[in-house]
């Protein structure tokens, strides 16, 4: 039996027959996203929504969080680049949070005598603990958006070469058969 | 293909308008149609077809796939009353789908029926203090017939349990096959002295009423289906309701305010089209299916000298006794692979705790459920990080990989109507349409803590019997996000304590049904839809019947 398609297969096959509602409604903005990320793939990566400096202080921020040891982490994966697309379209009611929290981050690597992605990362990983205890919210967020540019589609210019999902164990598939995991192996006859 | 549906003028006198299409309007779209009324059914979301279901996470979550976005549907929270309800940002603090199919179209399709207990336990347990505990003036004998109907003409999957109620015909269908997380929870409930069956689900195991089998894809949470397995009201009703060729879907057409005619009744029903105009359809009659958040919200908006304090509401409780349900749950971290992000959301359950126990000390009862500890990006991303866990750096990373290992014992509970948790009209909010965003007030009771803590330490023993590594406890705390919509227009036989009676008519307007989860008196435990459709199906039965008698 053939492996069923991937999902990113399934979804270049069946895109034609969008409907008109769903077009008005959404995959403008998709699209544009994707012609960002796409863009951003080929061209040595311009940021649309973060200044140069941002970005750089976001990438680095996001590989402190994720860092890449024997495996790839959020630098690989291009976290900083799905944080891009997404702060400029979908999660734009959150960019001046993030911009002013990597303002303030900026500030305190200036005491330390440099932009915060040129520290050594021991440098870089005291002022993280301190941006976490006294700048939650903008914590949580740069998390977050480093950890969705790990796990969702890479038509949003995150999870590079599927780097996330290689990393959370998740194989992209448009479907499964059982048996699913090692519990079930028994369960379902010879068959299944 | 879509079916050519008919197109009714808005001067049309049609017999029912039915506002929203999602569990309980869609069911009810069709069995008045196929009784055959003509009916406008008015949704504020968009007409999506199965191609237009892309696995995609962020659009589903932040891109406004189904639910659409904070921005057009803004709404706020707050505890109590006496503090300041804070807009929802970033994470909305009311889940549900806004499109044709309602939230059938995206929720994890848990189809346990109430019990006969669920519709008597003001009378079988006394009051408890400070509360609106209730019985229904109906009861589940009443309602079986209708439970069946949901079975065989949504599509329901399962076998039944030890303990289950009465069902007067088996389910059409075997259970969707067990996972992982299933395996583990029925060995470690069965080593803890517990029992569990299988999970029923309106997502469909066999070929079926024309609609094909689940292909395990995954996305249940969240997702609607592609192929039309899970037995959402667009894949199940919609197209059954659009054949008879007397119902028009009216896609992205967001009721504003019903009109009530100097004799009280309704006449027409005004929404804002797709174009931004308000246009105003005639109707017989009104069905209000929008849910337990948008249909008080209708209700406050239509208000009259008549009806000072919204349509409906002499009685005061339209948008009262708001229920949740209670939710909370256990991780497992096991030393096999699960791949739980794979197949449906849950395959086994324990209702074990299903009743209340007075020498509990407390109120409440609830069941469990395995499942997925969430998907990729939900759990990864958001849920994460573990209570006491690391929170970034190599240790986090190595959490994350930690995924395919997870699974989760789920807790899912009553939750007592309170007088003080309300839906609202936030004054400071405006939606896309104009109309003034909702106001959610919500504090769980403490007899609804005390069970989910009761619950949990439960899940604790399975998992810990199952054989899982690490057993971590999310942490039980008040509710701050609505997924069930429960309580908002109670039924009831009193005029003065409710706000619809046995047949779902609004006491003060006798052209006016309300049926979806508003009506519920009580939560049930934790799995609402089936009994809303059952509801439903009962509900069009009884308006059938009284349109026919020419007491509409």
């Amino acid at each position: 039996m053939p492996s069923p398609p991937t999902r990113r297969e399934f979804f270049a096959t069946s895109s034609t027959s969008l409907s008109a509602a769903w077009l008005a409604s959404l995959a403008p903005l998709i699209a544009a996203a994707q012609a960002c990320a796409r863009d951003a793939l080929v061209s040595g990566a311009p940021f649309t929504t973060f200044t140069e400096r941002e970005g750089a202080d976001f990438e680095a921020l996001a590989a402190r969080i994720i860092p890449t040891d024997d495996t790839p982490g959020a630098r690989e994966a291009g976290s900083v680049y799905f944080a891009d697309q997404a702060l400029r379209t979908f999660l734009s009611e959150l960019l001046p949070i993030v911009r002013e929290g990597l303002a303030r981050l900026s500030e305190r690597a200036a005491t330390e005598g440099a932009p915060f992605a040129e520290l050594p990362e021991t440098a870089q990983d005291a002022l993280v603990g301190a941006v976490e205890r006294e700048a939650p919210q903008f914590f949580f967020i740069a998390r977050s958006l480093t950890v969705l540019g790990l796990v969702t589609n890479p038509e949003y210019g995150g999870n590079r070469n599927e780097v996330g999902w290689q990393l959370v164990g998740f194989e992209s598939l448009h479907a499964y058969q059982p048996p699913f995991g090692y519990y079930d192996r028994n369960e379902h006859g010879v068959n299944a | 293909m879509r079916q050519q549906s008919v197109r009714y003028a808005s001067s049309d006198d049609v017999d029912f308008v039915v506002v929203g299409s999602g569990a309980a309007g869609g069911v009810l779209a069709k069995e008045l149609s196929t009784n055959g009324f003509s009916v406008v059914v008015l949704e504020q979301g968009p007409y999506l077809r199965a191609p237009d279901f892309r696995h995609d996470e962020a659009e589903s979550y932040f891109g406004g796939g189904l639910m659409g976005t904070l921005r057009d549907h803004p709404h706020s929270f707050r505890a109590t009353a006496d503090l300041e309800a804070t807009p929802a940002f970033f994470l909305p603090n009311l889940l549900y789908a806004k499109v044709v199919g309602g939230s059938s179209l995206h929720f994890s399709a848990n189809y346990w029926r109430f019990r006969p207990v669920d519709f008597r336990e003001r009378s079988r347990l006394g009051p408890v203090s400070g509360t609106n505990l209730a019985d229904w003036p109906i009861s589940y004998e009443e309602l079986e017939p209708y439970y069946t109907k949901v079975d065989w003409e949504i599509g329901v999957s399962g076998e039944p349990g030890p303990s289950d109620p009465f069902r007067s015909r088996p389910y059409p269908m075997p259970p969707l096959p067990i996972k992982s997380s299933g395996v583990l929870l029925r060995d470690g409930a069965a080593r803890a002295g517990y029992t569990s069956q299988a999970a029923p689900l309106a997502i469909l195991s066999r070929p079926h009423n024309g609609r094909p089998p689940c292909i395990h894809c995954g996305l249940c949470w969240g997702q609607a289906c592609e192929v039309g397995a899970k037995s959402s009201t667009l894949a199940a009703m919609i197209p059954i309701a659009e054949q008879t060729g007397r119902c028009e879907i009216r896609d992205r057409c967001a009721v504003t305010r019903i009109e009530t005619g100097t004799d009280g009744r309704v006449t027409r029903v005004v929404y804002v089209d797709p174009n931004g105009v308000e246009q105003a359809q005639s109707a017989r009659a009104v069905v209000l299916s929008a849910n337990g958040a948008e249909t008080p919200r209708i209700l406050f908006l239509s208000e009259t000298t008549r009806h000072p304090d919204g349509l409906a509401n002499s009685s005061g409780m339209v948008g009262k006794n708001l229920m949740f349900n209670g939710f909370s749950q256990t991780w497992g971290d096991c030393p096999e692979r699960l791949n739980e992000y794979k197949s449906v959301v849950a395959t086994r359950i324990v209702l074990d705790f299903y009743d209340s126990d007075p020498s509990r000390g407390f109120y409440g009862g609830g069941g469990i459920d395995a499942r997925s500890s969430g998907s990729p990006l939900i759990w990864s991303a958001l849920d994460n990080p573990m209570p006491d866990g690391p929170t970034w750096g190599p240790a986090y990373k190595a959490q994350l990989a930690r995924y395919p290992y997870m699974m989760s014992a789920a807790v899912h509970t009553t939750s007592l109507p309170l007088e003080t948790n309300t839906i609202t009209l936030d004054p400071n909010l405006t939606d896309a349409c104009g109309r003034p965003g909702l106001r959610v007030t919500y504090l769980d009771h403490p007899d609804d803590l005390a069970t989910l803590r009761f619950l949990q330490d439960r899940t604790v023993e399975i998992l810990e019997a199952a054989g899982a590594d690490r057993v971590i406890r999310a942490a039980v705390a008040l509710a701050t996000v609505g997924v069930h919509l429960l309580g908002t227009c109670r039924m009831g036989n009193d005029s003065r304590t409710s706000v619809v009676n046995r047949d779902h008519r609004a006491h003060d307007v006798p052209n006016l049904f309300i049926c979806d989860g508003s009506i519920l008196v009580t939560s049930g435990r934790g799995q609402p839809t089936m009994t809303i459709q059952a509801l439903a199906f009962r509900a069009a039965d009884r308006i059938t019947a009284l349109a026919r008698a020419g007491d509409i």
